[in-house]
């Protein structure tokens, strides 16, 4: 292998900035966007540029990613998960996976969905991110989505837009009826072949072609997966899509937050309820008093009544609304609609729309743990636009950006308003009208008195007991919500910071920050670093597609079935966000992730080493020392049976595995062994060379220990325990 | 064309779709071994050209001969919760009414490869040996025009034209000028049934709407409303037009306003045990004695459940959509098979 002179370098930028190497970077660039580590060629190349080189062939390589199947995939996951849409149905075992292709080596794209059609066909074509709300056309699909094979009762696509488009759709009944009766019947057990989602005649094209059909239809929001992920009953009059739509699109996750005074809400609630024709009659009785609740449904309400008459099935008729909500700065935003397609229209046209989507962008690739200050998120939403919206161009100038390469972390001293603004929002929600609880409605700094302000802060101290870890009275426990570790953090921070304004300007006494700094439970700044994660963090764990998938691309067909197996019987899997909260099913690595891989790792391991076929596969797993030692790249491997030229290479492989004793290696021998491993699987330069060395060692002592242990000392063992302990590495894991 | 329209209690519980399927036997092999077939529409009941009902099993035929006809009122009790427009309907007392017709049919040989058959009544044998019954409690809004078998449901249409369509009326005279202001001629835009069903997505039991239908139409009478059609049914699998909640959304000025009703449950029991009691109809039993027979397990499981929850504990059963949603032929049993999809299992082991 070739051996590099400048091996890793991890720049400690600037205070608490840090680059990452070219292999890291092509090789996170690489799993985020196709879900497997880059090609080891590529690593290898790039290893070799410098940083402006290393980028041209990081955009090059980005371009070359963008065309794949696997990165419309993955995009589609991640808008699977946004929207809070199961990323994986209970399809048939083995198939409709990221990974899979049909009989004929095309790939399967998509479910049977118009929704997963239209997120993939953005990126496959580069459309305006806008088109989530404005496409007007639609693949719809005859088969219902979820178990289309089995027989679902789920509503296809071409039930959801019979109404509406009842002439386009005219014959396509009969059509998939045709098609589903005609099936082959298998011969056994008289089930009937799986459908093809490729096949084209399950595909129906509809598109909004008049003004009011136009008006009616709205990108994804008009979609029968979006339709039946977010029900509705004649209570819930929409409001649980609105919500989606206000925290999909503007960010808003409407955690309740308490209107300034009373004439507001009313005023508020007056225009949510349309004038005089009260059109939530009961909800203004239940909720027209209580402040907490119009403080959501002012917006809610005007959102929800766009979907109206379009219960289960999309109606071609349209209902008014109205695009409502205050903006930051107080002002209202009152837009009235006349159907979603409208409501659409509407939002793409808000600030807080491009600055929304620049933030889901900013999660995904950079990561949620990396400040993203507003001035930033302004320039992003800029640039956004500049670049028309267009979701692939603009992950390529994230991916290629210095808050990719370098990201900026958060350090003690750069903690300000902003970082503790929505939690202390969220306070707000009850403090509203309690004089000395933080009411941010009337503005941060609390007080224009500086004594009241140190109060106050005492107050956020003493009552969330930033000194006791859990043990605050605040919020109380049927608020709804907790104070996360990290959220203490913040405010500790802030605190010891001087509690300053939105200007930077410090709020509290000199003598009090002292008191603050001096308290030594409190004295203990933020650190900066990154912990992986299944959530969208900086640092973070393979999902189950990736790992599969790099292991596909380690071990190609050798990756044994039981790794399908047990990811396919896991309905919420790990990595990807539950549907109802939009979070992971576990935050961190668990014993249950790791024993999830162990299950399928060494099959795999024993499959693929034992089917090694000639020289250039056997290189990928001995060394270029231990091949010298044993024959393999100097000499023909037949040449240490040359008295038996009949066996073959995998044979004498095989035997060369069993025979050569691991424990009598040398010690040298040993580390450029599970180097030449930790090289190919991980990437040379990827971590730093201690964590690479530790890693090493750690790899040699437990394949020391499990060969001795076994009374199996070979090769053989100690390539796959090796190997194994590699690639449950967080090392590994993690990119 | 007096279309659609009957209504009553739910239609299919959504759960009980047509379903697809396949033919596992054909009719014409009827012998001995239960008959599956993918829904009515294969079933080979037509009108010929004289309008005689037929039932085609291979080269024989027989015409379908009515019996007993009777139709009783059911009048269910429904509580409007809620229109959205105005505040002054809320909590009103209401009330469908709507026939309910039972039908006893028999089949006789009029083709038949043994001509001493022919003009014999067709024995079902090893099976049911009744005559089919029809309740006209189910909701009858087919038309041929939305799906390709339902034009075959002929004892439906045939009903249909004998009876009076339902009426919906509410203790407000002025309720539905309320609703739709001084128009005769309404126009419900979306008319939904709810239930309780699993969130495909979240996997969640949830409520929601589960069926739909657009562009309803009625005429207003006074304080009454009776449907005239249906516009479009997208979804005859969970079709359904009355549910323990549903709901209309129609328009006022620009604005789109829910109305949304609740049955009252409890006053459904009673009067099915009246009609048990004064049909002439006998052959209908409230009892397990035929317990694979549908009228049976739909409507006698359904009155016990009645008698032993609704009446004396005042809580609603688990299984009322089987109150509401019995079938109508008492030699079809609806089979649920692996992976959720539904057959007709035609139980006539033996038809001579």
């Amino acid at each position: 292998m070739k051996k590099l002179t400048f091996i890793f370098l991890i720049l400690l930028l600037a205070q608490n900035g840090f680059a990452i190497t070219n292999d890291a970077w092509l090789r996170k660039v690489s799993i985020q966007l196709t879900g497997a580590s880059a090609d080891q060629d590529d690593m290898d190349y790039i290893r070799t540029l410098s940083k402006p080189e290393a980028s041209e062939f990081i955009i090059k390589k980005i371009k070359d990613y963008q065309k794949t199947h696997q990165y419309n995939e993955k995009m589609r996951h991640r808008l699977d998960e946004l929207f809070r849409l199961r990323v994986n149905y209970h399809g048939e075992k083995g198939k409709f996976d990221v990974f899979d292709t049909n009989a004929n080596g095309n790939a399967l794209e998509g479910r049977f969905s118009s929704l997963d059609q239209l997120f993939v066909k953005i990126f496959k074509k580069n459309l305006s991110w806008d088109q989530l709300l404005l496409e007007k056309e639609y693949e719809a699909y005859s088969l219902a989505p979820y178990s289309p094979n089995q027989g679902s009762d789920a509503i296809s696509d071409l039930t959801f837009y019979s109404y509406i488009f009842q002439e386009q759709l005219r014959g396509a009944k009969e059509k998939f009826d045709e098609i589903r009766d005609n099936r082959v019947a298998d011969e056994e057990t008289g089930e009937q072949e799986n459908f093809d989602p490729n096949d084209e005649r399950l595909k129906n094209k509809v598109a909004a072609l008049t003004q009011a059909e136009k008006d009616a239809v709205a990108g994804a929001l008009t979609t029968s997966r979006f339709f039946t992920r977010y029900p509705t009953t004649k209570l819930n009059k929409n409001r649980k899509r609105a919500a989606a739509v206000f925290r999909v699109f503007l960010c808003d996750s409407m955690t309740p937050v308490i209107l300034s005074s009373k004439e507001e809400d009313l005023k508020l609630l007056n225009l949510a309820l349309n004038k005089q024709e009260l059109s939530v009659v009961s909800d203004s009785k239940r909720h027209g008093d209580d402040p907490t609740c119009s403080s959501c449904h002012y917006k809610l309400e005007p959102a929800a009544k766009t979907f109206n008459g379009s219960s289960q099935i999309l109606n071609k008729q349209t209902s008014a609304g109205a695009l409502v909500y205050k903006r930051e700065d107080g002002t209202m935003v009152n837009v009235p609609v006349n159907g979603l397609g409208q409501l659409g229209k509407a939002i793409t046209e808000q600030p807080e729309y491009l600055q929304c989507q620049v933030n889901h962008f900013w999660n995904w690739f950079v990561g949620q743990d990396i400040p993203l200050s507003p001035e930033k998120k302004l320039y992003l939403a800029q640039k956004f636009d500049e670049l028309e919206r267009k979701p692939n161009d603009f992950i390529q100038y994230l991916l290629t950006s210095e808050d990719y390469t370098a990201p900026e972390l958060l350090s003690e001293s750069k903690v300000n308003y902003s970082h503790v603004k929505p939690l202390l929002k969220r306070c707000d929600s009850c403090h509203a009208e309690a004089p000395l609880a933080p009411v941010l409605s009337g503005g941060y700094p609390f007080s224009t008195d500086k004594g009241m302000n140190e109060f106050a802060v005492g107050m956020i101290h003493l009552s969330t007991s930033l000194d006791e870890d859990g043990k605050g009275y605040m919020p109380p426990r049927d608020a709804g919500w907790k104070l996360q570790g990290k959220d203490r953090d913040l405010l500790k921070a802030w605190i010891r910071n001087g509690a300053k304004d939105k200007e930077g300007k410090v709020m509290l006494g000199k003598k009090a920050i002292e008191l603050y700094k001096n308290n030594t439970k409190l004295s203990q700044p933020i650190k900066p670093e990154l912990t992986a994660t299944f959530e969208d963090t900086h640092k973070r764990y393979y999902e189950n597609y990736d790992f599969i998938l790099s292991l596909r691309k380690l071990f190609g067909d050798n990756v044994n079935y039981n790794c399908e197996e047990v990811y396919q019987r896991n309905s919420q899997r790990v990595g990807f966000l539950i549907t109802n909260n939009g979070k992971p099913l576990a935050k961190y690595a668990s014993t249950a992730y790791i024993e999830y891989i162990q299950k399928c790792l060494h099959s795999t391991l024993l499959n693929s080493i034992n089917s090694v076929k000639n020289k250039r596969e056997a290189l990928n797993y001995v060394s270029s020392e231990l091949a010298d030692k044993i024959s393999i790249k100097s000499t023909s491997l037949l040449s240490v049976f040359s008295n038996d030229e009949k066996i073959s290479f995998n044979s004498a492989w095989s035997s060369l595995l069993i025979d050569i004793k691991w424990t009598e290696l040398s010690n040298d021998l040993k580390l450029k062994q599970v180097e030449a491993l930790y090289d190919r699987y991980i990437g040379e330069t990827v971590y730093s060379e201690q964590q690479r060395e530790a890693l090493i060692r750690k790899a040699i002592s437990i394949a020391d220990k499990i060969v001795l242990s076994k009374g199996e000392d070979s090769l053989l063992e100690a390539l796959i325990w090796t190997s194994f302990t590699l690639l449950v590495s967080e090392e590994f894991l993690t990119f | 064309m007096n279309r659609l329209i009957t209504t009553l209690l739910v239609l299919l519980a959504a759960q009980q779709s047509f379903g697809a399927g396949k033919i596992v036997s054909s009719l014409d092999e009827v012998s001995a071994k239960d008959i599956y077939f993918e829904g009515i529409s294969k079933i080979n009941i037509k009108i010929n050209k004289d309008g005689h009902k037929v039932l085609t099993i291979g080269d024989n035929v027989a015409i379908v001969h009515e019996n007993i006809s009777e139709q009783k009122n059911i009048n269910v009790k429904v509580k409007l919760k809620e229109y959205t427009c105005r505040e002054d309907l809320m909590k009103l007392d209401c009330k469908i009414s709507a026939p309910s017709i039972y039908k006893d049919f028999e089949f006789v040989w009029v083709k038949h490869s043994d001509k001493s058959k022919i003009s014999q009544k067709v024995k079902f044998i090893n099976g049911f040996n009744r005559s089919p019954i029809i309740s006209m409690d189910e909701v009858i809004s087919w038309d041929s025009k939305y799906d390709p078998f339902a034009g075959e449901l002929i004892f439906y249409h045939e009903a249909i034209e004998t009876v009076d369509p339902p009426t919906f009326s509410c203790s407000d005279d002025e309720w539905l000028k309320k609703i739709f202001g001084d128009q005769k001629n309404i126009n419900i835009s979306e008319w939904t049934a709810e239930g309780m069903l699993r969130n495909k997505e979240t996997e969640v039991n949830m409520n929601m709407v589960f069926s739909s239908m657009f562009n309803v139409t009625g005429k207003v009478d006074g304080n009454k409303l009776t449907l005239s059609d249906i516009g479009f049914v997208p979804n005859l699998d969970n079709f359904s037009v009355i549910s323990e909640n549903y709901g209309w959304a129609t328009q006022k000025g620009g604005e789109v306003c829910d109305s949304s009703f609740q049955l009252d449950l409890g006053s459904i029991g009673t009067q099915f045990d009246d009609l048990a009691k004064n049909l002439k109809y006998k052959k209908l039993k409230w009892s397990s004695e035929h317990d694979k027979a549908l009228e049976i397990r739909g409507v006698g499981n359904a009155l016990n459940e009645l008698r032993n929850s609704i009446g004396y504990t005042g809580e609603v059963p688990n299984n009322i959509k089987e109150l509401i949603s019995f079938r109508f032929y008492d030699y079809f049993e609806v089979v649920e098979l692996p992976g959720g999809s539904y057959y007709y299992k035609f139980n006539v082991k033996e038809v001579e």
